[in-house]
């Protein structure tokens, strides 16, 4: 017996899909217009694109052990990219080589007890390539380097065991500031 | 029962038409027209992506900017929708600073897909109108309030740049500047309203933790001065400048921080507090030099001496005369301090690292 939302209008992609097959729901997918991107958020007259968003937001979800909500995810992905565009502005002289990149992906190995092979099979088991773990891992060092630049101009002194802590705070009180002083435009 | 046939129908009409068209020569289509009104679809480029772009379109531009707006769109016809190109027309628009926003629609068609960019055009306004900023001069005020411009992040830029400047300058640290817009009878006016919150002026100049070097020598140091305004950009300046006069005493540990207090009266009297922790003398051990030879009496040409209060001052001149030195002798060089610190004994080694200047 079918279920009677079988021949409901409302669902006949999904109803022509299971009779002839997914390609012809595709052809009826793409009769619609789509929207191929657009401009998001402006950060200091710096364009951020939904497309960057939504990949950064499935990023997120495949880094997630819990399940995250799709639409949270795009506002937290969103927020994360404002700050990362903050945080390079401020940044400009600051860089990170390719080198000291690929130390860091050593040390990642290392200190999991694997080897650089095991470690970029793992990133690929959570739906990373090689090439956004990367990028990734880069971002991870430029806001580090940005934050002991930071830290050192402002004469902030810190143990090892309040580094972190002390690092997280100095991180928000200057995002406070980067935030006062750019002009962000959201575009819902 | 009618419900099945009706999709039976669709399901037909979509293979019908898809034939029909297989058939038609190509003469006789209606050449495609943009679309009037902005069309409404999921982001879910993925099914459009490589498919030839048959027009390009452009909506929501009024004539005059519409010309402009049109010679950035780069003519893609013919090629293959990808998302970089279609990032880099979105970024473009954007860059005319004519539109505060640009969206990207991909309308399927029978040969590929319609490119359409929808954009939001950045409002004329009429005048630029300040509110709430008493203290603002006359000059400025006149100067900012300009007439029929387009409301645009550089000229909002701009004028906020004016009046942070002006206020920063005559002792407003805390003064903001919010933009608004409104209507008016002569059309959209920007508003900048103004709060400018206290004027701060220095009441004293403190060295809290200053005890190896006197508060004649830093007061000399600092620029900023009693009874005048309290600006930040002073007194981040002083910061840098009490650390020199500390690290040309052999103090090289020294740090020093600054904060505004403010007094419960008269309104507006701030003490500028700088917070000093000095740390010990260090004295210069080892002075030598390496790399290109100037003669083998340059080091007694050279006022630091081993023993003597280490002082980046001092470095610094005799910098210049290893490389004056060096003129005389025909050559142009790079001198390099380099230090080595030993904080047991509080003592520096330097050695100048002397080189041929790459021309």
């Amino acid at each position: 017996m079918l279920a009677p939302t079988f021949w409901s209008l409302a669902n006949w992609p999904e109803t022509v899909a299971r009779m002839f097959g997914t390609s012809v729901v595709l052809a009826v997918a793409v009769a619609q217009p789509v929207l191929v991107d657009r401009i998001a958020v402006v950060i200091d007259g710096q364009p951020l694109f939904h497309s960057a968003i939504v990949a950064r937001a499935k990023r997120g979800v495949i880094n997630a052990t819990a399940k995250e909500d799709p639409k949270q995810a795009f506002l937290r992905a969103r927020a994360e990219l404002i700050e990362a565009t903050l945080i390079a502005n401020d940044g400009k002289l600051l860089s990170v080589t390719n080198d000291e990149v690929e130390l860091a992906l050593d040390e990642v190995a290392k200190s999991n007890s694997i080897t650089r092979t095991q470690l970029e099979a793992a990133a690929r088991e959570q739906g990373l390539v090689m090439r956004e773990y990367r990028e990734m891992v880069r971002d991870q060092l430029f806001e580090m380097r940005w934050l002991m630049v930071r830290a050192s101009e402002r004469g902030v002194k810190a143990t090892d065991s309040d580094r972190m802590q002390v690092y997280a705070n100095l991180r928000v009180t200057l995002l406070e500031q980067l935030r006062k002083h750019a002009i962000i435009e959201v575009f819902e | 029962m009618s419900r099945a046939l009706l999709l039976v129908c669709l399901v037909s009409l979509g293979c019908a038409t898809t034939k029909t068209a297989e058939v038609k020569p190509a003469a006789t289509e209606a050449p495609l027209a943009c679309p009037t009104k902005e069309p409404t679809g999921a982001f879910d480029p993925a099914f459009v992506l490589g498919q030839p772009i048959v027009k390009v379109c452009l909506l929501g531009a009024g004539d005059e900017t519409y010309l402009r707006l049109h010679e950035v769109v780069v003519p893609r016809e013919g090629h293959a929708l990808d998302a970089i190109s279609v990032r880099d027309d979105l970024s473009e628009l954007y860059r005319t600073e004519l539109i505060r926003d640009a969206r990207a629609f991909a309308e399927p068609t029978k040969k590929g897909v319609m490119l359409v960019y929808a954009v939001t055009e950045r409002a004329m306004v009429s005048q630029v109108v300040i509110e709430g900023a008493p203290s603002l001069s006359h000059e400025l005020r006149y100067e900012l309030q300009v007439r029929s411009i387009r409301d645009t992040p550089s000229q909002r830029a701009r004028l906020l740049e004016a009046a942070s400047t002006f206020y920063e300058e005559a002792g407003f640290p805390r003064a903001s500047v919010e933009f608004d817009t409104r209507a008016s009878k002569t059309g959209t006016e920007l508003v900048m309203r103004v709060t400018e919150g206290p004027r701060f002026v220095v009441h004293a100049v403190r060295f809290d933790g200053a005890k190896k070097l006197t508060t004649k020598i830093l007061e000399n140091a600092v620029q900023t001065r009693i009874n005048s305004p309290a600006r930040q950009a002073f007194i981040d300046r002083d910061v840098l400048l009490l650390s020199s006069a500390y690290f040309d005493n052999g103090l090289v540990l020294a740090t020093v921080s600054s904060k505004l207090e403010e007094l419960p009266s008269p309104p507006g009297a701030v003490d500028v507090v700088f917070t000093i922790v000095e740390g010990d003398v260090f004295t210069t051990g080892a002075v030598t030099t390496k790399g290109l030879s100037l003669g083998a009496d340059v080091q007694k040409s050279l006022e630091l001496k081993k023993g003597s209060v280490f002082s980046r001052a001092v470095i610094q001149r005799d910098l210049e005369r290893l490389k004056a030195r060096a003129q005389k002798q025909g050559l142009v060089v790079e001198v390099t301090p380099l230090t080595t610190i030993d904080s047991a004994k509080k003592r520096i080694d330097l050695t100048y690292e002397i080189a041929a200047k790459p021309e």
